[in-house]
């Protein structure tokens, strides 16, 4: 189902985007997207890889994993569902059903994966402890590094086995799955951005600006504006309020000054 | 830290400290671990900058205490490393704890920062604009959140080095502000969270009951009491949810999944 070239270009990409998520983060920003049309080009339709990107990106906003959590990663899901829907030679609207049943448990299963690549870290953390305390830098660079082995390899190494032994099974499950599981996973994936917005919304300070929520909600559901219109009038209010938070506090911090002098005189 | 001792202060030349910007930038969350997050490559990358202050005994005594847990949002991460090669490098007996006391005390507040501009709000609303726009089969929305990103790293690479020269006092003396700052931020994103909600969810009910020869839909019934009436609830009971300790997002998107799965095999869902 897969070439050779394919079967290494995809698990390089998998690595790639792994890899610079987590460290160089120059292009993380709709990464799904990127990462579905990618895939596209190098199964030899990027039509399927913009569909697929661009829903599973819609359904990633707001995932983030604050403070070292593990979230649903879409994008190994996207670059999946993409290939996969490719290769059995689906196209369109029929294309993005399939990759959506593959690519929605593989972005559910990443949390797994990234909670096993971190809890693999403490290995290699204390060898680099070890390493230090013999002054020894080069190896402590050697062993940093080579937490990477594990960390990127849990997700490469499933991408290859399901692309060269694993297709012709993956193509199986995909057949045999009931209607009402296909037509389920489609709800799903209708809900699924909730998710991601709830997470989103339990890190933002809801307790003292929640109620902003209805004006989105309001601009958006009655009045059909779209997001970079909200967006732009969110920015000009915003704007607007930081400026009156600034000249608060400069009037409070004149005010202390002001009181210190009167305590001085006195 | 008995045997460290005051040595003449000395300032790093800037090749040396974007020798330690490049080792951080492409390192900088590997050997990520539960016991010290960041901490890892936060020791390899500093070593080019303290080989020239200290000597190899100095550095591994400094190290150990630099190994204690660290997490922070990783583009600030570099910001807070630049603030603490700067205090290293007055060469003062107590510099490492010092050092130390800012990078305990700047990691939560820019974190916080960090995750509120660039995690949260920017990939929200690129990622909105880029989603739909491959959705229909442009890759101009892909191209600017790309651009965002870019133009957003470059930022924060080129405010490093200044740090370093004008020292912690350059974040700090703004911490105020940056308050502030993260205070409006954090409300333009909720603003637009409350709009994806209408727009990027999309819960449907699939209830349809006949009355006489009335045919109705619970999903358009109770459209006319709120709009997007599905999407709401939805997002409404999830955040509920999330507020329990026990139950983490990694668990819940199999909830919701087999949830999806079984309300629309039955039709309750559409």
């Amino acid at each position: 189902m897969f070439t050779p070239l394919q079967v290494i270009l995809l698990a390089v990409l998998t690595g790639w985007y792994i890899y610079q998520r987590m460290n160089l983060q120059m292009f993380n920003y709709a990464s799904v997207v990127t990462m579905g049309v990618i895939t596209g080009l190098i199964m030899g339709d990027i039509n399927v890889g913009m569909l697929v990107g661009g829903s599973m990106c819609l359904m990633s906003l707001g995932l983030f994993g604050a403070g070292g959590s593990s979230v649903p990663d879409y994008n190994v899901g996207a670059i999946a569902g993409t290939a996969f829907a490719v290769a059995m030679g689906y196209t369109g609207e029929e294309a993005l059903t399939i990759a959506m049943t593959i690519g929605i448990p593989v972005a559910a299963l990443g949390t797994q994966l990234d909670i096993l690549g971190k809890t693999s870290g403490s290995f290699f953390i204390h060898k680099m402890k070890a390493c230090s305390d013999k002054k020894d830098w080069k190896g402590m660079g050697v062993w940093m590094w080579a937490s990477q082995i594990p960390f990127v390899g849990f997700w490469v190494l499933p991408m290859i086995l399901f692309t060269t032994v694993g297709s012709s099974y993956v193509e199986l499950f995909v057949n045999s799955l009931p209607q009402w599981l296909m037509v389920g996973l489609k709800v799903a994936s209708g809900m699924l951005p909730a998710l991601g917005f709830a997470i989103l919304l339990r890190q933002l300070p809801m307790k003292k600006y929640g109620y902003f929520i209805l004006l989105g909600f309001v601009l958006s559901a009655y009045l059909k504006l779209s997001i970079l219109a909200i967006a732009l009038l969110s920015a000009v209010l915003c704007c607007y309020l930081f400026q009156a938070k600034e000249a608060q506090r400069k009037t409070n911090e004149a005010a202390t000054v002001v009181a210190g002098g009167d305590m001085e005189d006195e | 830290m008995s045997n460290l001792v005051t040595k003449e202060p000395m300032t790093l030349d800037d090749k040396t400290l974007r020798k330690v910007l490049v080792r951080y930038v492409f390192s900088r969350q590997t050997c990520f671990n539960y016991e010290t997050m960041q901490s890892g490559p936060w020791v390899w990358s500093m070593l080019p900058a303290m080989k020239e202050l200290y000597t190899d005994d100095e550095i591994a005594e400094k190290n150990e205490s630099y190994f204690k847990f660290f997490n922070c949002h990783p583009w600030f991460g570099q910001l807070i490393l630049m603030a603490d090669l700067a205090i290293e490098s007055t060469r003062d007996a107590n510099a490492t704890e010092t050092a130390l006391d800012v990078r305990t005390s700047l990691m939560g507040p820019l974190a916080g920062l960090g995750d509120a501009i660039v995690w949260v709000l920017l990939p929200t609303v690129l990622g909105a604009i880029a989603g739909y726009q491959a959705q229909q089969g442009s890759l101009v929305g892909m191209f600017i959140a790309m651009a965002g990103n870019i133009a957003l790293w470059t930022v924060f690479w080129k405010l490093s080095i200044p740090v370093y020269h004008k020292g912690v006092s350059f974040i700090t003396s703004k911490s105020e502000s940056l308050r502030n700052l993260t205070d409006v931020c954090s409300i333009l994103g909720i603003i637009v969270m409350g709009a994806m909600v209408a727009t990027t969810v999309n819960v449907k009910f699939g209830l349809t009951w006949t009355v006489g020869d009335l045919t109705q839909n619970l999903n358009d019934l109770l459209n006319t009491i709120i709009p997007c009436f599905g999407n709401v609830i939805t997002v409404a009971i999830l955040y509920w949810a999330l507020g329990f300790k026990k139950v983490k997002p990694g668990n819940l998107i199999w909830i919701v999944i087999v949830v999806a799965i079984v309300l629309g095999a039955i039709g309750f869902l559409g």
